[in-house]
């Protein structure tokens, strides 16, 4: 309690001290808030972008590139393979019992129903995938439940529609067991998603990692039935397709759907490779696979690596950030300077009257962590400023620039300590006074 | 109370040295009320803040209530100012953002009494300088001789043996120096010794005992001489 007592006293005085100058205060808040401001705004969007989109499982959850290349050429033999499956393999990998959980997915569009009428029809993105997506990615339902594996083995025609889908088509009401028409086809709702909005969309990168899911999910097994060829996102081949039919398309030497799987232990990893080694090596007698064997396996973080989503632009942006950060700390630095300068007389004094040097320095750092925190209070403000900015300016960070709390104490933090450190020197500087120097002079 | 012997401060710059006190021996018994005079720059006033821990001395030793200040650290002179001396300035030294209670309260706060014994001490305080019903005034709504009366509160406060003043009515006119000095003397009576640097020679006639300073030396052979009192300056330079 008596510490607490000389702690709330020197906050007092702080407090006494910033009110007693207030345009200097001010204008130290006003530089700290600009550079914290302008600073978290581009660190805002980069925590984001780099941050565990499912911490929980993310060590569990894999998803693999088969080496299918039919020539290699010299000093490329290493090189990444292709970061997506062809239809024939994700096919192959699906019959594995090594996963626990497997999610093959592809996106398309659709034009969206509402066999009710008093709907107008509209275009929006579709998924087409295995019921194992759910589980993977954690999907929260507000009504149903996904469709099961006997469903997709039976290729029913079945639809889980998100809540926004839910809300254009049935107002919002519990639409489980509604049938609703995508694109030609008619489908039986067997669930609603609740928001469901991970940052990054690490499951796949076909229509942006930070976009919003798509309208509906339906299975996969429909897909040589519905005949909807992937709409958006990369197709990439290694050999064109021998004919035009769909089943040329399926067949066909490209990387387009994206596969996860759930492998809950090392060894199941490892059993896992090993599968895909096999494979390939079983593969090469159809004159498949005709390079190295250079199958690799990623878990979610060794994956959002491999996609590069922090690019040299971003980390340029960043540097520009810290950069205008410490220029506004400098003029913090040189304000205080100013602040302790005009003050020699009260240090002077208060030595006098017996306050030591730590005691005295422990006021001003009090002092200037106040005007940290004032300071990282304006730059949140501006920071949430910034972000709208940047909403209105780049479309496709619509769901990314916004702060959470990790962010806004992040800021606090910062702007605290980044302040005491710009004022450790002045603050320093203050104390060495010497008590006698100015007490005549006041 | 007060031994200083041998006490030498140089102050140094590139171009030139100043020898502000030389081989300055002083005692002062408890009690005691002692004005030192001297013309300007015989180093009164750096006599006054080697006495008050303001400053460190070159050479010499100096014993302040039975204890060596010799090679103390900034902690324990910090302790010492606050527990023992008290400081009255010509220029007042309120700080001017406080009231009269916040004022006087400052040095208890260093001190760290609790909260009732601190508001028991500076309502005592501003009660014997009479500005009790003042408390919470700023220094700026009081004329300059009720401020120095707050800074003799503030002075009082934590009960120090040794009030050190310098020039305390330099800034007041005639009656309001009187009405301070009365205080002082009372201060004095009750027990609490007192050092005043002053240029006035009808002040200086009002200490018990005169040190006359000159050139950073003093020869001061007189001992308690009362009968003096109103009829001083025997002064030895």
């Amino acid at each position: 309690m008596f510490v607490d007592g000389k702690i709330m006293y020197d906050l007092q005085l702080a407090l006494k001290s910033i009110r007693k100058t207030p345009v200097l205060s001010a204008l130290m808040v006003a530089a700290i808030g600009i550079g914290i401001g302008a600073s978290m705004t581009i660190i805002t969007i980069f925590y984001l972008m780099t941050a565990n989109p499912n911490p929980d499982n993310s060590e569990q959850l894999f998803t693999y590139g088969l080496d299918n290349r039919l020539t290699v050429s010299e000093g490329h033999e290493d090189d990444d393979p292709p970061l997506m499956a062809t239809y024939r393999d994700a096919l192959y990998v699906l019959q594995s019992d090594i996963p626990t959980e497997q999610s093959v997915h592809y996106q398309s569009w659709a034009v969206y129903r509402n066999l009710e009428g008093g709907v107008n029809p509209f275009w929006d993105l579709f998924r087409l995938t295995t019921p194992g997506f759910f589980s993977l990615f954690d999907v929260p339902f507000l009504y149903g439940q996904a469709w099961s594996q006997e469903q997709e083995d039976n290729k029913d025609m079945v639809i889980v529609l998100t809540h926004e889908t839910n809300n254009k088509l049935f107002g919002g009401e519990n639409s489980v067991g509604e049938r609703v028409e995508v694109g030609d086809d008619f489908y039986e709702i067997v669930g609603v998603m609740d928001n469901f909005e991970p940052l990054p969309k690490y499951f796949e990168f076909d229509n942006g990692l930070f976009s919003e899911i798509e309208g509906a999910l339906v299975p996969f097994s429909l897909t040589p039935e519905i005949e909807l060829m992937k709409n958006s996102g990369g197709r990439n081949c290694i050999a064109m397709p021998e004919g035009d039919d769909f089943q040329s398309y399926l067949d066909a030497e490209c990387h387009w759907l994206h596969h996860w799987v759930r492998l809950p232990t090392p060894e199941k990893r490892e059993a896992f490779h090993e599968m895909l080694d096999n494979y390939s090596l079983e593969q090469r007698r159809f004159g498949r696979f005709q390079g190295p064997l250079n199958n690799r396996v990623f878990n979610l973080m060794e994956w959002l690596e491999r996609l590069e989503i922090v690019d040299g632009t971003m980390t340029m942006l960043n540097g520009v950030a810290l950069m205008f950060l410490i220029v506004c700390l400098l003029n913090t630095n040189a304000l205080l300077f100013a602040k302790f300068t005009g003050r020699t007389a009260e240090v002077s004094l208060k030595r006098a009257l017996g306050c030591s040097k730590k005691r005295l320095f422990r006021q001003h750092l009090l002092e200037i962590g106040l005007v940290g925190f004032a300071g990282g209070s304006l730059g949140l403000l501006l920071a949430l400023v910034g972000l709208a900015g940047i909403k209105i300016l780049i479309s496709n960070f619509e769901n990314l620039a916004y702060l959470n709390t990790d962010l806004v104490i992040i800021a606090i933090a910062a702007s605290i300590i980044s302040t005491l450190i710009a004022g450790l020197y002045p603050a320093w500087r203050s104390c060495q006074i010497a008590p006698a120097k100015y007490l005549k002079s006041q | 109370m007060l031994r200083m012997k041998g006490v030498s401060k140089i102050y140094r710059t590139d171009l030139i040295e100043t020898h502000a006190l030389r081989d300055f021996s002083v005692e002062i018994d408890d009690g005691d009320f002692v004005a030192v005079t001297g013309p300007s720059g015989s180093g009164k006033t750096t006599l006054l803040n080697i006495a008050g821990l303001l400053e460190s001395f070159d050479d010499g030793e100096y014993e302040l209530d039975g204890v060596d200040m010799r090679g103390l650290n900034d902690d324990d002179c910090s302790e010492i100012r606050n527990e023992k001396i008290g400081f009255i300035f010509q220029s007042f030294n309120l700080m001017s953002d406080l009231n009269l209670f916040e004022n006087v309260d400052v040095p208890l706060r260093y001190r760290g009494f609790k909260a009732a014994e601190r508001k028991l001490r500076i309502e005592e305080s501003l009660e014997l300088v009479g500005l009790s019903g003042r408390m919470k005034h700023l220094p700026s709504q009081l004329s300059g001789g009720q401020q120095q009366r707050v800074a003799i509160a503030r002075a009082l406060a934590g009960t120090p043996k040794l009030l050190l003043a310098d020039e305390p009515t330099g800034n007041l006119d005639s009656m309001m120096a009187r009405q301070v000095l009365d205080l002082m003397d009372d201060i004095n009576r009750a027990g609490t010794t007192i050092v005043m640097v002053t240029h006035d020679d009808e002040l200086a006639r009002r200490a018990k005992r005169n040190v006359h300073v000159l050139d950073g030396k003093v020869d001061d052979g007189e001992a308690y001489q009362p009968q003096q009192r109103e009829n001083p300056v025997e002064v030895i330079a």
